[in-house]
């Protein structure tokens, strides 16, 4: 078939003979679960003609291939493609439709029910073979209302393509995300007040199958925000052998203003499971009606609309192990996940270490027995572990909130510069103050700073005057309040967990002034201090607690290792590097590359600081630099919010920028393109 | 006229620039405002940039060779002088507009405020065809 002669658009049930490459999967399945008479949402599909109409439209295509071409794909951390995929997605909901696709576009809408709410679904032609999955990969909306708002939809599912997680995904599955392509579906949004899933075949025991049930929408379950009440069923009688309720049935997912929301259940809810046993047994008997449909196991999604069983997907069960695309799946933030990690982070940990570190300096080591100075060693080190895992485990996701808030921000202003909400998180007076008090108890004095508060005030302000009702307002301020502490923290939460590493060195320490002593002792040298009188034994205990906080030293939270690019041939040297954009502006000054503490002493007004991770006590000094050049690349390294909060010029992600560039080196830092320049070579 | 095809045709042009007696030749993306204005763009930390700071003299080529043998009796290509100047006010938002036009996945580039829009006012081009077959032509305009 030739594109030029492919639709844009055709009905669902069309979908069923259609080639996988123009209607994708999903919708192809789907259009065979309609013709076959089963009960399944009607809707449309927009063909991938029309994503490729959209994508070569304005140079769409060549833009997204050549930012995903800047730097080998090996040396992109997480954090950059991330970014990147912000920008490819506010690229996507910026780009003007083709007036001829748009208008077949809206023809085709106009055939589905005036204003109900419709659900907006990716099919990709490479989703759901037996090989692999992409379910749960790519964005769907639900509960759209209006053209404007599909249209926007359709973008934003077009745009899914590029996400982080698709982009990982289709990386480790050799995949090229630039040829790849995607069909969307628009189904009208079933009342669905249960869903969940249906696997024909366990994947992990023979003849059983699996129905599982969450109340309010499936996406509850699918994103794994809602625990599922679980039924084993026997292949051959269709019986339930077991059920399986969740530990407890608190939420379901529903429509909110924007979006989803987590709702509490009432006692009805919390006390049932979503199905009744017959009801069970009509789920289990569509699902096998699926199967007999493709004639292999199915994995279905389905849900109650109206009092009967609707399926609103059908795939084949994967084969193959899936930790991949599970892994990726993880990355998806959740504003109510969020948010309780927020809270939990600002009301128990961070004042729990505060008072930690505070008990701690408050000790007065040198007074110590032997004994009680090893115990207390180790208790520390002890600590320190227990925090570095809070920090990895909670600290580290709650960075989420900053680009949850990012994400939102673009979907309702539209910025040009996708990077704009940066601005509206950076922190206030009352807030650096927070920092200023953080840094001084590390005995660093903080630059004086922020001359961005007015930038501050009037994105705010242009940003809640974009939603309309007073409940929107306040779900945008409940999420802009997510983002800034997500921000904050990110710049605080080491400074928190240095003071007890630096609590916790103290104890050593004294601990090697104690042994010192007592080498001192044995060589009859007594001049350099009071002779502790440290017996064998004690000695001993010193020295294992020794070990453990040495050991505690060497393993940081950030790998301090530079990586190093890729060997250059002699005689070659770069001249431009490539990183991310991070920090608009220019400056050109001489390279101060920090390796050590004393690197930043000697840190000069006009210097560049090219650095391979700027920490956050570290990251104060940068601010008197004139630009800012970090290995680490993404919009939350620290090298980047320093820069952002002081308004200097900031290039991140450029790979082995501090052994690539001497100290003394003549550097242009372009901000605005994410170019370091060796204006010398 | 060939040169008219190839300066509407071509997305790329060899840009040759001086410094120190010593020539110096880029890829450029390029917009040709009708044969005597062509458009580009760069930062201005390059070091064509540094060039034409020093020496606005310039040379151009646009062909539409395709690296083949073929190419010894199909392609066209154009060598064109001219002066470069650095773009401002309206002068600027117009080549800006031509060359989003003609590059549009060049956006972020040629918006960004470290980027500069120069224009090459051109005096002559020498168009070669069908191997070894020469024109000189004239497009001088009248000093602004």
């Amino acid at each position: 078939m030739s594109p030029a002669r492919s639709p844009v658009t055709m009905p669902l049930t069309h979908a069923a003979t259609a080639p996988i490459a123009l209607v994708g999967g999903k919708a192809a399945s789907l259009g065979r679960l309609l013709a076959h008479g089963l009960p399944a949402p009607d809707g449309l599909v927009l063909t991938t003609v029309a994503y490729h109409r959209f994508v070569e439209t304005q140079g769409l295509a060549e833009r997204i291939a050549v930012e995903l071409a800047r730097k080998r794909d090996d040396d992109y951390r997480w954090e950059e493609l991330w970014d990147a995929a912000l920008r490819i997605r506010s690229w996507f909901l910026g780009n003007p439709w083709p007036e001829e696709l748009r208008l077949a576009i809206e023809r085709s809408l106009s055939e589905l029910p005036p204003g109900a709410p419709v659900v907006v679904r990716s099919s990709s032609p490479h989703e759901d073979s037996k090989e692999r999955s992409f379910a749960g990969m790519h964005e769907s909306v639900v509960g759209v209302v209006g053209t404007a708002r599909i249209l926007d939809a359709v973008r934003a599912v077009w745009a899914s393509l590029f996400s982080d997680r698709s982009l990982l995904y289709r990386r480790e599955l050799g995949l090229d995300p630039v040829r790849s392509s995607m069909a969307v579906i628009v189904q009208p949004l079933a009342e669905s007040d249960r869903s969940g899933v249906a696997f024909t075949q366990d994947p992990l025991e023979w003849g059983r199958g699996t129905v599982e049930a969450v109340w309010g929408l499936g996406e509850g379950l699918v994103s794994g925000q809602v625990a599922p009440d679980r039924w084993s069923i026997d292949r051959g009688s269709g019986r339930v052998l077991s059920h399986e309720p969740p530990e407890e049935r608190a939420e379901r997912l529903a429509l909110a203003p924007v979006g989803t929301a987590l709702v509490p259940l009432d006692h009805t809810g919390s006390d049932h499971p979503p199905l009744k046993p017959s009801e069970v047994a009509d789920v289990w008997s569509l699902a096998t009606r699926a199967e007999e449909v493709f004639g292999s196991p199915q994995d279905c999604e389905w849900t109650y609309d109206l009092g009967s069983p609707l399926l609103t997907q059908s795939r084949p069960i994967t084969t193959l192990p899936d930790d991949a695309r599970r892994a990726h799946l993880d990355l998806r933030p959740s504003f109510d996940l969020l948010a309780r990690l927020g809270e939990r982070i600002e009301r128990e940990s961070l004042p729990a270490m505060s008072r930690e570190a505070d008990e701690w300096g408050d000790v007065d080591l040198s007074r110590m027995l032997p004994s009680t100075l090893a115990d207390e060693a180790r208790l520390r080190a002890e600590a320190v572990t227990q925090w570095r895992r809070v920090y990895r485990e909670e600290f580290i996701p709650f960075a989420h909130g900053a680009r949850l808030f990012g994400r939102f921000y673009n979907d309702a202003v539209r910025p040009e510069d996708p990077f704009e909400f940066v601005a509206v998180l950076v922190r206030d007076a009352a807030e650096l103050e927070t920092h200023r008090v953080l840094l001084a108890e590390l005995h660093i004095e903080a630059v004086n700073t922020a001359t961005t508060a007015a930038r501050r005030h009037e994105l705010e302000t242009h940003y809640i005057d974009t939603f309309g009702t007073e409940e929107d307002r306040s779900q945008a301020r409940r999420i802009l309040d997510l983002g800034r502490a997500s921000w904050r923290l990110r710049d605080d939460d080491n400074l928190y967990l240095r003071r007890l590493e630096n609590e916790a060195q103290r104890a050593l320490r004294e601990i090697e002034r104690r042994l010192g002593d007592t080498a001192n002792v044995a060589t009859g040298d007594t001049a350099s201090g009071p002779a502790s009188g440290v017996s064998a034994t004690e000695e001993h205990l010193l020295q294992r607690a020794a070990t453990i906080l040495r050991a505690l030293e060497e393993d940081t939270i950030d790998s301090k290792r530079p990586t190093a690019a890729a060997e250059l041939p002699p005689g070659v040297r770069p001249r431009q590097l490539l990183g991310q954009p991070a920090g608009p502006g220019v400056a050109t000054g001489p390279a101060r590359v920090i390796a050590t503490r004393e690197d930043l002493l000697a840190l000069r007004p006009g210097d560049i600081v090219v650095a391979d991770a700027l920490e956050p006590d570290t990251a104060a000094f940068a601010a008197r630099a004139a630009g800012i050049v970090e290995r680490r690349g993404g919009m939350l390294v620290h090298g980047a919010i320093v820069a952002r909060e002081h308004g200097l010029p900031c290039v991140t992600g450029v790979t082995g920028a501090t052994t690539v560039i001497r100290s003394g080196e003549l550097l242009t830092v372009d901000g605005y393109l994410g170019i370091v320049v060796l204006d010398d070579v | 006229m060939r040169l008219d095809e190839l300066l509407e045709s071509q997305p790329l042009a060899v840009l040759a620039t001086e410094s120190g007696g010593h020539p110096y030749t880029n890829l450029i993306a390029f917009a040709a405002d009708g044969p005597s204005r062509v458009y580009f763009a760069t930062t201005r930390a390059t070091r064509k940039w540094s060039h034409l700071n020093a020496n606005p003299q310039v040379s151009l080529l646009v062909d539409d060779r395709t690296n083949r043998e073929i190419d010894f009796h199909e392609a066209a290509a154009a060598t064109g002088l001219g002066r470069a100047e650095v773009c401002s006010g309206d002068h600027r938002v117009f080549g800006l507009e031509l060359l989003r036009a003609r590059h549009p996945h060049l956006v972020d580039f040629l918006s960004s405020p470290s980027t500069d829009i120069l224009l090459v006012r051109m005096t002559e081009w020498y168009v070669v065809e069908r191997f070894q077959s020469v024109s000189r032509v004239n497009v001088a305009e009248e000093s602004p």
